[in-house]
Parts: structure tokens; C-alpha cells; sequence
């Protein structure tokens, strides 16, 4: 078995034809790719000290074998430099996990695709940004860590548009969605702390999230929040049918604001979790599965009081709390799927011992 | 344009399955489902029980003597717990499903 999870090599002439290659055989999808050669491959193997033909897990919905080597063929077609390749590999091993519901997330109709959190003293070893245009692009360690999860979705868990993948519309984040935390500028602990991770770890939380939601931010603690809570009761997210996590980004001149006035992350949390929510009477003139209420709400949410507010979550922790961005005056919000997957799952990035 | 000469070598990125290691194949079709238990797994997502249990009726209609097990999912849209799965295996001489999201 040993022999046949060794990757097939194949000869080239130049870059061009090492491209035009990689698109006749849906080796990309849809991106230029760097061409994976046994050097550069041999290099992310030998960054991180592993056996290529560790088997890190199988990738849904095809089920590919996802050994060291596969793992950073695809990051070297990404873009990625060596040290970022532990990221790659800490993110794969988080979306595998049971609670993400990868093959849902691959498949679903619904337009959600994994985000990428990474927080600790690794955003500022291989340069992450997470300041100004935290979402966006300009940065490699972001760009090219978000491509090659994406790769590995495409080439290991066959994940190609319409068979199996039916999401209606996905969101731009499927090219690459990642998004770092800025601890400098964090008044509250890191998301990774708040996840039960020791202050000195560097870690990957992957969330299931819709396209990020821009809100208008600005005045006192509880003008803030109100914004932002408004961002999240609408009545059209899964959320509010299924319950689930919900992310919440707040840039630190905004956190500054809400911690400034004594709000700790939790009180915020608390506070969102009271007030981002919908009345059941708006919920019921629009798209609205009764059935879902029925099995999915708590008990405690009453499925006949029109008057009902219905949260989006369960509980105020699974409102995930994580601040980047510019010091301007917008927060994002990413609503998740839904109970049903795409839950947050943190892992430690193992980052090579120094020698 | 091709070069026509082998310049550099690279590695192939796609994942090879289990399925495709162990050379597993499509089990072979029922021939006739006289004296057959046909069971479904109803992913439990909205609707599914009612188109599941449409089929079921209509089989059963069509094919008196074949016996039929439901089982629903208990989480829609996430794998079929591994117990269903064996559970499903053992009792059934096909199982239909249905997959939604």
C-alpha cells in the first residue's frame, strides 16, 4: 500500500505546459498553480520532520488519502513557502474532525465554506496579515495558505461544482478564505484561549462561514453591539433556523470601545447572543421550515408565541469572537450553517522544533 | 506551446481512495425483489420523509411479499452514524438512500 500512495511523478517541458496540464486534468480549480516538483515537495516534507506517507486523514466527499506528500504537493501548487506548510497541514486536520462535517460543507446547497482562523505567535512568524484588508488579498502567507486548503479540498476530496458540490452560489471565499487574529491590538484573550488552547499556542479554528457581513460601527459599547446585532437578526440565515455558531469580527478600534467601557468577551457575547435576534412573526412571513423549528430549536424557544425573539445560536459562546481588520470603524459578521456542520473546531499547529 | 522536451519533473496532487486501493466494485443489482427486505435511510432533512416514504409505498404496492425497514438519519445532512450503516447491511438485501443538503 506503502508504494501506491507515493505520488505518480510526470515529466514537463516548461511552466506554461506544467499549466495548461494541471487544467486539462482538474488538477486546479480554476487559479494558476505552482508546478509541485520533488524538490520543492521534498522541502515541505522536510520543514516539518514528518514521514510523506503519514496518512493525515481522508478527505470528503471523494474520500482521497491525504498523506504528508499530497499534502504538500498541493501547498506547494499553492503558492506556499515551507513554513507555512504546518498551518495547511493544522487546518486539514481541524476540518476533518467530526463536528466540522466536512463532507456537508463539500456538498451542501448552502453557501458556506470553511474559514481558516489562525491566532498566536505564528501571525507574526511567517507574516500574516491581520490588520487593514484582514479578509482581502496583498498578503502571501494569507493568499497562499487559503489556496492550498482550497486545492486540497479540490484534489483530495474531489470537491467540483455541481457533482458533488451543489452550492447554489458559494462565496468568493471558496478561492481562499483565511483570516488572521490581531493579539497586539486584542483587549480580551485570543480565540484559541477562549477554545481551551494555552495563551503560547499558535492554532487553526475552522468555522463553516458565509461571505463576511460588513456593519457599520462606531459611538459608545452598546451602539456598537446594537449594529452588529442587527447584522445578525435577519431572518433569511441558516442560523436562525437551525441554531449553530456564528462569527463575529471586530476591528480594535471597536473592540477598544466595547473593552474600554468594561465589556469583557463574554459580556459582549451575552449581549449579542440577547439581541441578535429575530421575532418569529417576521421569520414566519418569510422562507420558513416549520419542521426545522421543531427539531432543531431548544426547548425552551416556544414554536407558537408569533412574538417569540429567536436567537441564533443556543448558547452565547457559539457567537465566536475574533478581532482583526484596520482601526476603522466596521465590524464583520459571518453567519455559519447551522447546527448540521461547519462548527468550530481548533487545532494546535505543530511547528518544527528550532534546531 | 509544448515544448516537447521533458524539462522538470512533478507530482501528481490527486488523492487515491480506499475504495480504489482495495479494487472494491459495485455490489452486483438484485435480479427480482420477490422475498427481498428492502430498508431506507431517510437523511432527515425536510421533505425526505415524504418522498422516502413515497418510494416505500410504491414498492411495496408493486412488489407484494417484499419487506421493507425505515431508519432516519439523527442529524440530517451529516454520514449516517456507522451503527444505522451496519444495522441497515445486516437487515437489508438492498437499502435505498438519499442524500440532501
Amino acid at each position: 500500500m506503502a508504494l501506491d500512495l507515493k505520488a505518480a511523478r510526470l515529466d514537463v517541458g516548461d511552466y506554461f505546459e506544467w499549466l495548461e496540464m494541471a487544467y486539462e486534468k482538474r488538477w486546479t480549480d480554476g487559479l494558476p498553480v505552482v508546478p509541485p516538483t520533488p524538490e520543492r515537495v521534498q522541502a515541505f516534507v522536510d520543514y516539518v520532520g514528518r514521514n510523506p506517507l503519514d496518512i493525515v486523514g481522508e478527505i470528503p466527499p471523494k474520500y482521497g488519502i491525504a498523506t504528508i506528500e499530497k499534502l504538500a504537493v498541493n501547498a506547494v501548487m499553492g503558492g506556499c513557502r515551507p513554513e507555512y506548510f504546518p498551518v495547511v497541514i493544522a487546518a486539514i486536520e481541524a476540518m476533518l474532525e467530526p463536528p466540522f462535517n466536512l463532507n456537508g460543507v463539500q456538498t451542501t446547497t448552502h453557501n458556506n465554506e470553511p474559514l481558516a482562523i489562525i491566532s498566536g505567535p505564528v501571525v507574526k512568524q511567517i507574516g500574516l496579515n491581520a490588520h487593514t484588508r484582514a479578509f482581502g488579498s496583498g498578503y502571501r502567507a494569507n493568499g497562499t495558505i487559503g489556496r492550498a486548503i482550497r486545492l486540497v479540498q479540490w484534489n483530495l476530496g474531489g470537491s467540483y461544482p455541481e457533482e458533488p458540490d451543489k452550492s447554489c452560489f458559494s462565496h468568493p471565499g471558496q478561492w481562499c478564505y483565511v483570516l488572521a487574529e490581531n493579539q497586539d491590538a486584542n483587549p480580551w484573550e485570543p480565540i484559541h484561549v477562549t477554545r481551551g488552547f494555552p495563551a503560547e499556542s499558535s492554532c487553526v479554528t475552522v468555522f463553516g462561514a458565509e461571505a463576511p457581513h460588513s456593519v457599520f460601527s462606531y459611538g459608545t459599547a452598546v451602539q456598537v453591539l446594537n449594529g452588529i446585532a442587527g447584522a445578525m437578526g435577519t431572518p433569511a440565515n441558516n442560523n436562525v433556523q437551525l441554531m449553530g455558531e456564528v462569527l463575529v469580527v471586530f476591528n480594535p478600534f471597536n473592540a477598544a470601545t466595547v473593552a474600554d467601557e468594561g465589556w469583557s468577551k463574554r459580556d459582549a457575547q451575552v449581549y449579542l447572543w440577547q439581541h441578535g435576534r429575530v421575532p418569529k412573526r417576521v421569520l414566519e412571513k418569510s422562507s420558513f421550515h416549520p419542521d426545522y423549528a421543531e427539531h432543531h430549536w431548544p426547548k425552551w424557544l416556544s414554536r407558537d408565541d408569533p412574538d417569540e425573539m429567536i436567537p441564533l445560536t443556543e448558547r452565547p459562546e457559539d457567537i465566536h469572537v475574533v478581532v482583526s481588520g484596520g482601526d476603522k470603524k466596521f465590524c464583520m459578521v459571518c453567519p455559519g450553517w447551522g447546527m448540521i456542520g461547519g462548527l468550530a473546531v481548533t487545532k494546535e499547529i505543530k511547528l518544527p522544533l528550532k534546531k | 506551446m509544448a515544448t516537447g522536451i521533458a524539462q522538470m519533473k512533478v507530482l501528481d496532487p490527486v488523492g487515491v481512495t480506499r475504495a480504489e486501493l482495495e479494487k472494491r466494485t459495485v455490489t452486483r443489482r438484485l435480479d427480482d425483489l420477490r422475498g427481498k427486505t428492502i430498508g431506507f435511510i431517510d437523511d432527515g432533512f425536510s421533505g425526505a420523509d415524504y418522498f422516502m416514504k413515497g418510494v416505500k409505498s410504491l414498492i411495496e404496492q408493486r412488489f407484494p411479499g417484499v419487506k421493507t425497514q425505515y431508519w432516519t438519519k439523527p442529524l440530517m445532512s451529516r454520514p449516517a452514524p456507522p451503527k444505522l450503516i451496519e444495522e441497515a447491511a445486516a437487515a437489508c438485501d438492498a437499502v435505498v438512500v438519499g442524500i440532501c443538503a
